[in-house]
């Protein structure tokens, strides 16, 4: 042992040493090189001088292997410590292996699913193996999911086919396997991409606008064969033009597979534009078998989100503004939007069906109600073709979306004014101010269908008599006697099934969900029902005023109301939630997306118990005040125990959901809140958008100044919600206001609309300056300019002058009329000025309770600058909200903010859920 | 009693280990086989090609502690449903070994389709990416960095996108 100590084991060491350095990237070889035969420590001994040190090696070698660690370990602690260093440097890469060489692609993936994006774009700055594997499509579709957004995979399977169809035909196929070259390629980068970054210098210059790019690279692709509307290809020369500071941005890999083919055949220039184009948004696989990069739909949707938070958008309007003989004529209660259809509903007795994109009417305009249209719905598929609508009239008509064909009248489908309805494919569901909710059907039923209505249920709802009570009929069944020809029993679509009449008050919001069916009524209550027998599964006495919109997604119920707040609640456990603060007049409109993590119900009630958990705990260790103490102003989603106002919910804090939860909520204080989710899941002001400010930003008014007049006057009363007026802390139950919104209508003379209008344009000459500043938005650096700012900035100014003026030399227009919020008619009784809007230069209030506004009488002076902006309808999707009010435009914010690579891809955006 | 049977495993590198059936049935490779081939099974070994003896026994002693665990769920979104990257602690003790062990075990437990231990060696793997820079990254796995200057100033800018802002 002595012997070869000193004189044979260097060069043993040495050799192996050598051997399992070199095979470092070799990982598996490595560890079993100790029994290659063919090693060159197993030849090297061969030669008759290393017999004896042959002798040795093999005596170690048959040692077990914790035998030789040990002889190892104590022929190593001879060495001085620097080699001792050295020698451990040099087995370093036995220690550290790159897990890319060593894994199986699924199994990186399943390695990478496990980070979050922003790690996982640190991951792909490792090496450009690691980039290609983190960028990998199939991850980022994961990845897009896991954030809680939604794809419309029928969209991305459609625009798949028609872009491989299209490719197949026009494309010469490329003989380039992108695995092979991307390696080899990408030395060639920086140069290749030389020319592209001057083009987006070029382009910079123009404000940000993304535009054609001179040249031959300015080929515009036409890609969506399937949806010519929206054809533009962005140039993948473009990536991250819109923001200048990105303006250089490029994507390596992409880059690599575009530039490949021209690269690779020395082909600079050969390939025509439009094969770069749809690099960045499809991966190229082989001819006609091209698929959407996630990665880079991901990067878009990401980018989207980020608008929304920063407030990024530029707003539009229907009618376009060449075409303002589009508009409605009076006020807009209700739209709603898919695709690129929208369908309006106004005071002017007309729906109107809108190419959102155009900006224009598809048709004229469908008439036949004889009252305002209040509510509506339509479904533009084939297999639907139909729009619902909903009047003042008491109707309700049916019309074919593709004609405008009225197919059919529901007339006096209720007593009095039809405020709401909702259809799916089995029922049509109307709500009113006559306290009752409807529900018919929409396919032909038989006794015995599965949506035949349960008749005769405790609790249950009214049936008329032709409904027959299948249990009664069962019995008779039983006796061997049906005597009941079910065929005589026949129900034709859109049949009243059932009256459910509950609530104390008008029945202002509807929503259906599966079978269950919430209302929001002017009694303060929410209710739950069971849409086939009417029975009401829950009643939850939500708000401490009326409640004027609702939305239930099946796992929590949110409710705007008349007491300025947005609540959020279990139907479970009939608890309240979150309670968001932030409007100061009645909450008339929202929608909520809570962009739920995959996971569903189980997810949040494993959330809520975690809660309920911590709130145990802290209540053992008398950590939670009396309840007196607590917070008296809701909780927004704060987990922490001490906010925590109520236990036992089945669903978090805030609702639960993912960080780009958002809701939307449109109010009488003429503003839309972006609510959005603090990293702590409470709900906060994300953005407030200014009706106002859109509206101006539309263009010029589209009422004549004789029509104002006569709007305004008839607008309170015919305004179609119906909420009491309670003060706030009366005990009685005052009955809502039943009259009829025409009563009150011209009764009351301001003065001639030429001295006014002599008197506004004093007024807003005087005070332009205080109103440009009076809608300075809340501080929002990065919101792109105005475009329309001044030319008729002095007339938008005179029209809102006007009304304030109208308004308040109108006493009692509306302050006793269902028009006026019912804060005001507690304390503020009739005081003369029915809409004491904040000046929009204050800050917006925070109030801790919420004490109902007074309403005194405000000057004239600080009524310069009310506009008539109240907020009827608003609807948002990935990309859009868009808002009906007061007046007779629609407008709407688009946060794709011009950005052509967001637009593309937001056509693969779900919307919110 | 079946729990109780016996069968036997071969190496790759020809150990035969001894070990109870249901926690070798962990392995759905190895449940699997002893469905296909029934009762031979129980008298001759089952060969498992792929894997050495340490790296094989170790993935027993991982299979022995989690015998009684529900089966797997091939549920995608109760696997989200947990937070990516935690791990229970006898599994992140359990996965305190070499990087190679670490490997071989995720390979292992690849081949033998045993997906909750296929779970946590990847989540392992990810907690060792998991708050690196991309050179603490490289130098945790010996990884040559193959960009110019020039294309990492690229890919950082091209990654913004993504910073919180």
């Amino acid at each position: 042992m002595e012997g070869y100590r000193t004189r044979a084991y260097p060069p043993m060491v040495s050799t192996k040493m050598d051997s399992s350095y070199k095979v470092d990237e070799g990982y598996s070889e490595d560890t079993r090189s100790q029994d290659d035969p063919d090693s060159p420590m197993r030849m090297e001994p061969e030669g008759d001088d290393m017999l004896p040190t042959q002798t040795a090696f093999d005596a170690v070698m048959a040692l077990s292997e914790g035998e030789k660690s040990e002889f190892v370990y104590n022929m190593l602690r001879t060495l001085r410590v620097s080699s001792i260093a050295s020698v451990v440097d040099r087995l370093w890469p036995l220690f550290h292996k790159d897990p890319i060489t060593i894994f199986p692609a699924e199994i990186m993936s399943q390695i990478f699913a496990c980070l979050d994006p922003p790690l996982l774009l640190e991951a792909s700055r490792v090496s450009r193996a690691w980039r290609e594997r983190v960028l990998d499509s199939g991850l980022w579709k994961h990845k897009f999911k896991t954030e809680g957004w939604g794809l419309r995979m029928d969209e991305i399977e459609h625009f798949e086919n028609n872009y491989n169809q299209r490719a197949v035909g026009s494309r010469s196929p490329t003989t380039r396997t992108e695995e092979k070259s991307a390696q080899k390629l990408y030395k060639a980068l920086p140069r290749v991409s030389r020319p592209t970054r001057q083009t987006s210098q070029n382009t910079q210059q123009d404000n940000g606008q993304v535009n054609q790019e001179p040249g031959d690279d300015a080929e515009m692709v036409d890609v969506g064969s399937a949806s010519p509307e929206r054809s533009r290809i962005e140039p993948a020369e473009a990536f991250g033009q819109v923001d200048p500071s990105k303006a250089q941005g490029k994507q390596p890999w992409n880059e690599i597979k575009k530039e490949a083919p021209e690269t690779i055949e020395g082909q600079k220039n050969s390939i025509p534009g439009k094969h770069h184009l749809a690099q960045s948004l499809m991966l190229y696989a082989s001819p006609g078998q091209s698929r959407l990069n996630y990665h880079h739909v991901f990067k878009q949707k990401r980018k989207l989100e980020d608008n929304w938070n920063n407030g990024q958008f530029q707003s539009f309007q229907l009618p376009h503004r060449d075409h303002p003989e589009d508009a409605h004529t009076e006020c807009v209660y209700t739209i709603q939007y898919y695709g690129k259809h929208l369908v309006s509903g106004s005071r002017d007795r007309t729906l109107r069906i809108w190419d959102i994109d155009a900006q224009r009417l598809i048709r004229k305009p469908l008439e036949g109600h004889t009252g305002s249209v209040l509510c509506l719905q339509f479904d533009d598929r084939k297999e639907e073709d139909i729009i619902i609508s909903g009047s003042s009239d008491t109707h309700v008509i049916l019309w074919r979306f593709s004609t405008g064909e009225m197919i059919k009248q529901l007339t006096n489908a209720h007593r009095e004014s039809v405020l709401n309805l909702k259809f799916d494919k089995r029922f049509l569901v109307t709500c009113s101010k006559d306290k009752t909710i409807k529900i018919w059907n929409r396919q032909e039923l038989r006794p015995g269908d599965k949506d035949y209505p349960v008749k005769g249920a405790p609790g249950g709802g009214h049936c008329p008599s032709y409904i027959l009570d299948m249990n009664a009929i069962a019995s008779t069944l039983r006796n061997g006697r049906p005597d009941v020809d079910f065929q005589n029993h026949l129900l034709e679509p859109y049949t009243h099934l059932m009256t459910l009449d509950l609530h104390g008050a008008a029945v202002n919001a509807i929503q259906i969900y599966r079978d269950q069916l919430v209302s929001a009524s002017g009694d303060r209550n929410l209710r739950v029902w069971n849409i086939h027998s009417g029975e009401c599964s829950a009643k939850v006495e939500a708000h401490a005023k009326g409640i004027a919109c609702v939305q239930y997604d099946g796992k929590r119920i949110v409710s705007g109301s008349s007491d300025n707040t947005i609540r959020i609640w279990d139907p479970a456990s009939k608890t309240e939630v979150a309670r968001l603060d932030g409007h100061t007049r009645l909450v008339r409109t929202i929608q909520a997306a809570f962009a739920d993590h995959p996971g569903g119900r189980e997810r949040l009630e494993s959330e809520a118990m975690e809660v309920q958990r911590q709130w145990q705990a802290a209540s053992i260790a008398g950590l939670i005040p009396p309840s007196s103490e607590r917070r008296r102003q809701g909780n927004p989603g704060s987990r922490k125990p001490k906010d925590i106002k109520s236990v036992g919910a089945k669903i978090p804090p805030s609702g639960g959901g993912s960080r780009w939860g958002r809701i939307v909520s449109g109010s009488y204080d003429e503003t839309i809140i972006i609510w959005k989710k603090t990293d702590d899941d409470e709900w906060v002001i994300g953005q407030r958008l200014r009706q106002d400010d859109a509206l101006r930003a539309a263009g010029p008014p589209l009422i004549p100044r004789s029509d104002v007049q006569a709007q305004a006057q008839a607008q309170a009363p015919s305004n179609p919600l119906h909420l009491p007026n309670h003060a706030p802390n009366s005990q009685t139950h005052q009955a809502p206001p039943r009259q009829h919104p025409l009563q009150a209508a011209g009764v009351q003379g301001p003065l001639p609309a030429h001295q006014i209008a002599q008197q506004i344009v004093q007024a807003a000459a005087a005070t332009s300056q205080q109103g440009s500043s009076t809608h300075q938005q809340p501080p929002n650096p990065n919101q792109p300019q105005n475009p329309t700012q001044t030319p008729w900035t002095n007339s938008a100014y005179a029209r809102r002058l006007l009304r304030a003026q109208q308004q308040a030399n109108i006493p009692g227009l509306s302050a006793g009329g269902p028009l006026n919020a019912p804060q005001n008619a507690g304390q503020a009784g009739n005081a003369p000025n029915p809409a004491p809007t904040l000046p929009a230069s204050a800050p917006p209030p925070l109030h801790p309770h919420h004490v109902p506004r007074p309403g005194p009488p405000i000057p004239n002076a600080a009524q310069v600058g009310q506009p008539n902006a109240r907020v009827f309808k608003l609807q948002f999707d990935a990309r859009r909200i868009i808002c009906c009010s007061q007046d007779p435009k629609i407008v709407g914010w688009d946060f794709a903010n011009g950005d052509e690579q967001i637009i593309e891809s937001s056509r693969f955006f779900a919307a919110p859920q | 009693m079946a729990e109780m049977q016996k069968i036997k495993l071969m190496s790759s590198d020809s150990a035969e280990i001894t070990v109870h059936r249901d926690v070798a049935e962990r392995s759905v490779l190895i449940k699997n086989m002893m469905e296909d081939i029934g009762e031979q099974a129980m008298t001759e070994a089952i060969p498992i090609p792929n894997v050495n003896e340490a790296v094989l026994n170790k993935v027993i002693e991982w299979c022995v502690h989690h015998k009684g665990d529900p089966p797997a769920t091939n549920d995608d979104d109760a696997d989200s449903r947990k937070k990516t990257t935690d791990i229970e602690e006898w599994d992140q003790k359990f996965m305190q070994v070499d990087q190679e062990m670490l490997f071989e075990i995720i390979l292992a437990a690849n081949y033998l389709d045993i997906k909750a231990l296929l779970d946590v060696g990847c989540k392992t793997v990810a907690n060792m990416i998991k708050g690196k820079s991309p050179e603490e990254i490289r130098k945790t796995f010996n990884i040559q960095n193959d960009f110019t200057p020039e294309e990492e100033d690229q890919i950082r800018r091209e990654n913004e996108w993504a910073e919180d802002r």
